[in-house]
């Protein structure tokens, strides 16, 4: 299957903790990578306590400070840890830069709005604990809001796609709802946090060229110093992939002490704080594609968006331009758009065998426009549409019927070329008429 | 030299999770045998330095979790690397298909040359399930050296490291050696050419 997303979860995360940045500790991972620094972060307080994952938690700190966080205002940014079936679990995180220390929760659920807003009830609870303590005499009260909180959240299961779950905190007078997004949502603005930063931060020009390398299969770096823009900005790039997924290596950000994982040969897509990818040299990184989030600098030593189809890129460049249009999932559906063109008629190669539906791809190139066919042979290469083709073909085998936003953009797309060629053809006929 | 090596190549490792890459890739570079390794973040590496006809060669050995799900490995996979070792299990029939049908793909696709096939756990007789003849033979067909070895009884590992790094080293250096003779090449024209022009003048 092509899907990173782990299905079948039971529970709405599987481990919370908090990491502090320690003076002169002994364990724990130095944010900076040296072993010069006297600071380390450590897990201060977890839940719950039988959590087993030692590896996870050995990791947890490093990516809670990826490096030296800059900034005085709070930060919530998400991570990505892989699975050894190369799922995706994710890692939710605000940092408050009081305190200098962050909150984490670790979920294989992508709800990243939710769990944002989730961090920010939980850090409001704990504040609210601490006061209680001070004011009341009783003990028992104290640190329990959050704890029940966080316990009933644990135990309480997954909604249904479609639905939700009520959460009730303050003694029953404010709730906290679990959305439980629909199963095909494209992301849409302002309801997205991750698209609302890619949109703000990174020029259309600079989408398309992220969106080109991520169709040629670059070792691609985002890079900021923020690390909530930085994460942002590499989910929504992702998301725009589609109905295809990242096959490769997929770091939204990554730790000061994991940066060796840069020379990586193979494709990758990775989110590198700013102050550890300035600790790497040019002969370190090899050629890699780097667009920085904060400078809006783009840098490729190839010219993937050149390869694409020119008809496509101005129709992806006009339809980004008119940004009075861009509320909801307008700017997810233009790159979806580009997709349903490119890579939809792979229902027309699919063909009947004895043992099952396969795909022909020869068949494929023949059947698509003659200005596609070059990209289109390259995309044949790629482990996104390999993954793509594969996927389908097992929910056709399988006698799945499906129908998700892109089958549907494609239905709208082949009714709406059928209108045109109808459209050319009484053209045709009225010219021909006009001239005998 | 300061950098404390003459190359340094990058070498991928591929096979069915299961099958001891991980095993090989310890053994190789530390001589342990140690469990699991591969990190959170989903893919690994280890690094030995060897020396090869006095020469310093750093290898970089790189692994990816969950490779079984892909019925093909496309040539974007290989892209920037030297060669490819590709791990099968010989008591394991499925891991050997798995590795036939990739094989395939990288022959027909991919401009990786340097590549050895590995049939690894070969310890214990009465598990074995993919005979020796039947992968030499495909071995042969694929133009491509195999390698029957044990990480856990440490045989024939370090052979394998060091047959496919010398591979990789001389497809290198006979490369830069056509470089150079092409290189004369033009330069012989180039000055043909300009004696030419010297005479016509």
């Amino acid at each position: 299957m092509s899907s990173r997303i782990k299905t079948d979860v039971k529970k709405l995360f599987e481990f919370w903790c908090e990491v502090a940045l320690v003076q002169n500790a002994d364990k724990g991972s130095t944010p900076t990578g040296g072993n010069h620094t006297s600071s380390s972060c450590v897990i201060v307080e977890s839940f719950p306590e039988g959590y087993r994952d030692e590896k996870t938690m050995a990791d947890i700190p490093a990516f809670a400070f990826p490096c030296k966080i800059e900034g005085d205002s709070v930060q919530s940014y998400s991570f990505v840890l892989t699975t050894d079936d190369s799922k995706w679990r994710f890692g939710f995180c605000r940092h408050d830069p009081k305190t200098d220390r962050a909150m984490i929760i670790i979920t294989y659920l992508p709800w990243h709005d939710t769990f944002l807003r989730l961090l920010t009830l939980l850090a409001e609870l704990r504040r609210c604990d601490g006061t209680t303590t001070i004011t009341t005499t009783n003990v028992d009260n104290s640190n329990d809001e959050f704890r029940t909180f966080l316990a009933e959240a644990y135990n309480r299961g997954v909604p249904d796609p479609g639905g939700h779950l009520k959460l009730f905190y303050s003694g029953g007078q404010n709730y906290f709802v679990f959305e439980r997004p629909l199963h095909f949502q494209l992301p849409s603005i302002p309801a997205n946090h991750n698209l609302n930063l890619y949109y703000n931060f990174v020029d259309p020009k600079n989408m398309i060229a992220v969106f080109a390398a991520m169709l040629a299969e670059r070792r691609i770096i985002f890079t900021s110093r923020r690390l909530d823009r930085l994460s942002s900005c590499i989910q929504a790039a992702n998301a725009f992939l589609y109905p295809m997924v990242w096959q490769h290596i997929f770091i939204p950000v990554l730790p000061m002490k994991l940066k060796d994982y840069l020379s990586a040969p193979m494709p990758y897509l990775i989110g590198v704080p700013q102050t550890v990818l300035e600790t790497m040299t040019p002969d370190e990184l090899g050629e890699v594609v780097i667009l920085n989030c904060d400078t809006k600098v783009f840098q490729s030593p190839f010219d993937d968006v050149r390869e694409m189809p020119a008809d496509i890129v101005s129709q992806m460049k006009k339809q980004l331009s008119h940004s009075h249009e861009h509320i909801g999932d307008r700017v997810s559906k233009i790159f979806l758009g580009v997709l349903v063109q490119l890579i939809s008629g792979y229902r027309d190669a699919v063909e009947f065998r004895e043992n099952g539906k396969t795909f022909n791809r020869d068949k494929f190139i023949e059947s698509r426009p003659k200005h596609l066919r070059p990209f289109l042979t390259k995309m044949m290469e790629l482990q996104i549409f390999q993954q793509f083709i594969d996927e389908r073909l097992q929910m056709l085998n399988t006698g799945l019927g499906y129908s998700d936003e892109f089958e549907l953009e494609t239905a709208r797309y082949a009714e709406k070329m059928k209108k045109r060629r109808h459209y050319e053809f009484l053209n045709n006929v009225k010219e021909k008429r006009t001239i005998t | 030299m300061a950098r404390g090596f003459d190359h340094l190549f990058k070498l991928l490792i591929i096979g069915d999770s299961g099958v001891g890459k991980s095993s090989l890739l310890i053994r190789f570079s530390d001589d342990t045998f140690a469990g699991t390794y591969i990190t959170t973040i989903g893919v690994d590496f280890k690094i030995r330095t060897v020396v090869i006809d006095g020469l310093r060669i750093k290898l970089q050995i790189w692994d990816t979790a969950g490779q079984e799900r892909f019925r093909t490995i496309t040539s974007t996979y290989y892209r920037g690397t030297h060669g490819v070792i590709i791990v099968y299990d010989v008591t394991n029939g499925e891991s050997f298909a798995n590795v036939r049908r990739w094989l395939d793909e990288i022959q027909n696709n991919c401009d990786v040359v340097n590549k050895v096939l590995v049939g690894n756990k070969n310890d214990d007789p009465d598990r074995k399930v993919v005979i020796t003849e039947d992968a030499q033979r495909f071995a042969r067909q694929m133009d491509i050296e195999l390698f029957e070895t044990s990480a856990k009884d440490n045989i024939d590992v370090e052979e394998m490291f060091l047959a496919i790094t010398r591979q990789v080293l001389q497809h290198k250096l006979r490369n830069a050696q056509n470089e150079q003779q092409k290189d004369s090449i033009t330069l012989k024209k180039q000055q043909k050419n300009k004696r030419k022009s010297k005479c016509c003048s």
